[in-house]
Formats: structure tokens, C-alpha cells, sequence
């Protein structure tokens, strides 16, 4: 009888562990997640040296262009646009614009850049994804009356923005 | 406790604006434009009015902006114009010298003299 008693006593014991053994385990993680808006905007180097070595016949203009940087942007951002700043203003007589060939949004052709000190549009209409390796083309135009200019350089910037 | 609340708040507050910075939708990216003018491509337009010559003129006219240059060696000088008109003489000087011609060089308005003379001179577009 006494050993009957011990059995059970142990027994009863034993329960909860395998009750244990058998729920098993759990934890649980929260995890945070979140795009944030991303712009991202690079050119390939700087444009080749615009000079202007004579006159064009039959024009009041002159003027040579260079094609040969590119850029490319990135956004998840919807109407977004490329503006275009000049730090110091073109010296007189002298023009200097600048063409964004884009596939996603809309280029507004040769805009001048010659005195935009604040940023003026040169594409727009840009929606969410990538444009890739697009072509810049500048133009640096002078009239008949300037005579000889030494090389001068301008620092052109783009901005994807809103 | 209140003061406590306040800071709290203003925490927040902060919070908040500088994750609307973060959220900031610009980048930009630069690049230098080098230019310039050089006129190194001239071609000479008019027959030169040579040494030994001591009156001659010539006429020329260009749908091209005109310069002319007066002499031929290190020290020529040149005048550049807009004008497309030019006339080029060479005259005695009568005055004072007659063995030493004295040599001008004239667009339609401004008459370009140098003394003493420089026997040639060039028009180039």
C-alpha cells in the first residue's frame, strides 16, 4: 500500500513536465518596415570644352554644343522634375543652355541657363522608376561682337525634386 | 509634472521634424562647363597690300565680321571689327617724308594709322 502511495505521489509529480514537454515554445518579433521617398540623381563627368574658334557663315551666331555627358536619376516618387542652376551668370554677349534628353518625363528642349542663378525647369513630368544613361547637351553661343574670351568655366547643377 | 509633459512634447515635436528632413525628396548633382572664344580659324579674305607698294587701296567686304592687321612680323598689330566693310590704303606721307611712306588702314568710319609704316596689310575674316 505504501508503495502504491509513492508510485502515485511520483507520478503526479511527472505530470506537469510532460504536460511541459508537450505545448512546446514560442516567441514572437516585431518587425518595422517602411520605404522612405528615395531621389537619386548622378551625371557621368563633366561636358567636353566649348570653344568657339570662327565664324559660321551666313549666321549672326555663334555657337558649338557638346553631347557628351550623361546622366541618370532614380525616384519612387511620383511628378517629380529636373531643374537646372548656374553659379555665376554667363558674361555678356554669351549664352549657355542646356538639353536633358529623358525617356520618362517630358524635356523642355534647349532652355537657357545663362543667368539662372534660381533653378529653372528642364524636364518634368518624371514618375516612379529609373532613367538611365541620358544624354546632356549644352550649347555655348556668342554674338559677332565678342571678340576673343579667355576659357571661363560655370558650374552647372541639376536637382531632382518635387 | 507638468514642465515634464511640456518637455516631452516638444521632444515629439522634434522627432517629427526631423524626420520630415529625412523624408527630403532633392539630390543634385554637378557638373563644370569650360568655354571660350578663340579666333584661330581666320582666313585672309583680301589681297595683301604688299611692301613696296606705296599707294595702293583695296575694298573688301564679308558677310563675316572683318579684322585687319597691319604689319606681317612679331609686332603686327591687329584691329579687330564688327563692321563688314573694309578699305585698306597705303599712302605716301607727303607732309614731311617723302621716302617713308606711312601706312592706314580704314574701316567705313574709323581710320586706323599706324606711323611708322607697316608695309602689309591683311584682312581676315
Amino acid at each position: 500500500m505504501k508503495a502504491k502511495l509513492l508510485t502515485l505521489l511520483l507520478a503526479s509529480l511527472l505530470l506537469p513536465i510532460l504536460a511541459l514537454a508537450q505545448a512546446g515554445s514560442s516567441v514572437v518579433q516585431n518587425l518595422t518596415v517602411e520605404v522612405k521617398p528615395i531621389t537619386k540623381i548622378a551625371v557621368s563627368g563633366n561636358p567636353g570644352a566649348l570653344y568657339i574658334t570662327d565664324y559660321q557663315t551666313g549666321s549672326d551666331v555663334l555657337s558649338v554644343s557638346d553631347s557628351k555627358s550623361r546622366y541618370s536619376m532614380l525616384t519612387n516618387v511620383e511628378n517629380m522634375k529636373i531643374v537646372a542652376s548656374i553659379n555665376n551668370e554667363m558674361p555678356a554677349g554669351t549664352k549657355l543652355m542646356v538639353r536633358l534628353e529623358s525617356s520618362k518625363g517630358l524635356s523642355n528642349g534647349f532652355v537657357d541657363v545663362s543667368s539662372a542663378r534660381a533653378p529653372v525647369e528642364v524636364v518634368t513630368g518624371l514618375g516612379k522608376g529609373s532613367d538611365l544613361n541620358q544624354t546632356i547637351t549644352y550649347t555655348f553661343a556668342a554674338n559677332p561682337s565678342v571678340g576673343s574670351m579667355n576659357a571661363d568655366t560655370r558650374v552647372v547643377t541639376l536637382t531632382l525634386t518635387n | 509634472m507638468k514642465i515634464l509633459g511640456k518637455i516631452v512634447l516638444m521632444l515629439m515635436l522634434l522627432a517629427l521634424c526631423l524626420g520630415g528632413l529625412s523624408a527630403q525628396t532633392t539630390c543634385s548633382a554637378s557638373q563644370t562647363v569650360t568655354f571660350g572664344v578663340l579666333r584661330v580659324a581666320s582666313q585672309s579674305v583680301a589681297a595683301n597690300l604688299s611692301e613696296g607698294v606705296p599707294d595702293a587701296e583695296a575694298a573688301v567686304s564679308s558677310s563675316m565680321p572683318l579684322k585687319v592687321t597691319v604689319g606681317s612680323d612679331a609686332s603686327a598689330e591687329e584691329f579687330r571689327s564688327i563692321a563688314r566693310t573694309a578699305v585698306v590704303k597705303k599712302i605716301r606721307n607727303q607732309q614731311k617724308n617723302f621716302s617713308r611712306p606711312f601706312t592706314t588702314a580704314s574701316e567705313t568710319q574709323d581710320l586706323l594709322r599706324v606711323n611708322p609704316a607697316k608695309s602689309v596689310i591683311t584682312v581676315t575674316e
